[in-house]
């Protein structure tokens, strides 16, 4: 028991809350009481939803990487230049955000489809096709999740506090060495939390990669698409299939909630 | 190494514009008013902020000509910046802080440690040297950022609000901190203050600066014996009296002064008195251990809110009372008055 008094909500506030706690937990509670237990034998030793399931793995994880080799620059140069325009790059790179995934997957295929503006340069010159292969599935989760690396990087890094670059620059470290032992560790919680945020987005990604990387098992089949498949034919392995996202999912945040993530679970870095 | 400083630079409210030199082991001290561009001045020195047209060089280094276009990086400056909020590294503890600067400059991890190890025990905060800086107090925190700015090695030590996030009781050992910090370094120091005691004890020469530009500079007695604007003469409104001090009195001539607990050594040293904190009697106040001595108005100068009577035998004192407080007391000038001040409102320095 705290001995601080916490400051009071109105009761009135706690219906509206309840329901949405409700909103929450009882999909979950659904799947729990839904699913057909007896065929989880059966849907493990199943080798096609192993392999969507390490395709999803595999590549969110490939995806988080590369969100932070790209993202973390991008968000300093957001951040910290007195980039011209800066307000229309951000939003071009965040718009992926409020689009719904097909749309961004058709605009993906518009751009590196077999006829799009770059596939076909691709196509002809390096004969590389980038659609219905892995690689697309990476794209179409990059397009839609890192957005959310960037935008709580970016304004982690607008509201830190300059003076210990500053001091650090005085002391003589280069910009190099400034960035690694001052900038990044002082927004390593904003950090954690944009790679989570990601992560999360990339191994749920459905809509932009089955537009753009199709549904082929092995290739580019990921678990949410085989699970949509499930369900037009048999819903109870759907609600086995989706346990296992919901597991995984719950598994990392929980995992990672301290050390990595303060930010999403309301502690200071 | 001498530091020159030419340069003028726009900084929105008006221009900085300033010509100044510091020596080899000096310390100059920039007192004024806020805003009148103290801050901006360091940051063109330091190189975090544009120097403007102009020239600044430490000995042979030129680090900004305006003619040349050169520009040192702040990195290759080799400032012991102190700033006025001790900004540590949050994430590393206080040894790994001091150590980061000769790291930084190429030095490898375990002689950073050594560098920083001897820093802290020069300014006698080894004993923090494991702790994380949320740990730290204010004053902690502050020595061991002036220990870090030591271990560099600095050809110019620059110090901005040194004492001002310090509570009272904690600016007397941060003031000697300081000197033990300057005479541990040949280089110039810099030191910017708004605090009348901090100029007149840690200053070798003091700069002011307002709206821009250096408007007086001088020793801290020559100041107050010609203060050329009204800044100045109100910011040395403050009674300095030199003398040897031995243990907790300071004799000056015939004049003995008890002052305030200290750890300054005995010699010379300087005890500051503020204008308010004296009382005048009538008559010889008796009881409460303080010090009295008989003395003669020589002026009387009245404010709005605010009474200024000179003192001068057997010192030169000034001391501030209300209209209403010098009407009860009823002297006028050339009568004879006593005087009296707790000990604890006398603060003592080395000098």
């Amino acid at each position: 028991m705290s001995d601080t008094r916490r400051p009071s909500v109105p009761r009135l506030v706690l219906v509206p809350a309840a329901l949405g706690v409700a909103l929450f937990a009882l999909p979950v509670i659904g799947l729990v009481s839904r699913a057909p237990w007896s065929d989880l034998a059966s849907l493990i030793t199943d080798p096609a939803p192993r392999s969507a399931l390490v395709l999803s793995v595999v590549t969110s994880l490939v995806t988080t990487a590369i969100a932070l080799a790209l993202g973390v620059p991008l968000a300093l140069v957001l951040a910290r230049t007195r980039l011209p325009g800066r307000g229309v790059v951000l939003a071009v790179c965040t718009l992926s955000m409020v689009l719904p995934p097909v749309v961004a997957g058709v605009a993906l295929l518009s751009a590196l489809g077999r006829r799009g503006v770059i596939g076909r340069l691709l196509d002809e010159h390096l004969g590389l096709t980038i659609p219905f292969t892995p690689a697309a599935v990476v794209i179409a989760q990059l397009f839609v999740a890192m957005p959310f690396l960037v935008v709580t990087l970016e304004s982690a890094l607008r509201s830190a506090d300059r003076a210990p670059e500053e001091v650090a620059r005085t002391l003589g470290a280069r910009p190099w060495r400034v960035l690694a032992t001052v900038t990044l560790p002082s927004v390593r919680g904003a950090l954690g939390a944009g790679a989570v945020l990601t992560w999360a987005r990339a191994i749920g990604e459905f809509g932009a990669t089955i537009t753009f990387a199709g549904n082929l098992p092995g290739v580019t089949r990921t678990l949410p698409s085989e699970t949509y498949l499930a369900l037009q034919t048999d819903p109870g392995r759907a609600v086995l299939l989706s346990l296992l996202q919901v597991g995984v999912s719950l598994a990392v945040l929980l995992a990672l909630r301290h050390r990595w993530v303060p930010a999403l679970t309301g502690r200071r870095p | 190494m001498t530091l020159v400083v030419r340069i003028t630079r726009d900084i929105g409210p008006h221009h900085l514009d300033v010509d100044l030199e510091v020596a080899t082991g000096e310390r100059l001290v920039i007192v004024g008013p806020n805003a009148a561009g103290k801050t901006s001045l360091l940051r063109s020195i330091i190189g975090l902020d544009p120097a403007g047209d102009g020239r600044i060089a430490l000995g042979s280094e030129v680090w900004h000509d305006s003619a040349t276009g050169a520009d040192t990086a702040v990195e290759a400056r080799r400032v012991g910046f102190v700033p006025q909020h001790p900004t540590l590294l949050a994430h590393l503890d206080a040894l790994t802080n001091v150590a980061y600067g000769p790291r930084s400059r190429g030095a490898g991890r375990a002689e950073s440690r050594a560098i920083a190890m001897n820093a802290m025990e020069t300014l006698a905060v080894d004993h923090l040297s494991g702790r994380r800086p949320d740990t730290l107090s204010g004053g902690e925190a502050q020595r061991v950022a002036i220990a870090r700015a030591l271990a560099i090695e600095p050809s110019l030590l620059v110090l901005d609000e040194p004492t001002s996030a310090l509570d009272i009781a904690a600016r007397p050992g941060m003031r000697a901190l300081i000197s033990t910090a300057t005479a541990a370094s040949e280089a110039p120091a810099v030191i910017v203050t708004h605090d009348a005691v901090d100029a007149l004890t840690l200053g070798d020469r003091i700069a002011v600066l307002e709206q821009g530009r250096l408007t007086q500079v001088g020793t801290g007695r020559e100041l107050a014996a010609a203060p050329r604007t009204p800044y100045v003469a109100e910011l040395l409104g403050i009674n300095l009296i030199r003398g040897s001090l031995q243990g907790l009195v300071l004799t000056a001539g015939a004049f003995e002064l008890t002052v305030g607990a200290h750890d300054v050594d005995d010699g010379p040293a300087i005890a500051t008195v503020r204008p308010r904190s004296i009382s005048l009697h009538r008559s010889r106040p008796e009881g409460s251990p303080r010090n009295v001595w008989q003395s003669r108005v020589t002026s009387i100068d009245r404010g709005a809110d605010r009474v200024r009577v000179r003192l001068t035998e057997p010192v030169e004192i000034v001391v501030d009372l209300t209209p209403a407080g010098l009407s009860a007391i009823g002297v006028g000038e050339g009568d004879e008055v006593w005087a009296s001040v707790k000990a604890s409102e006398v603060t003592v320095a080395s000098g």
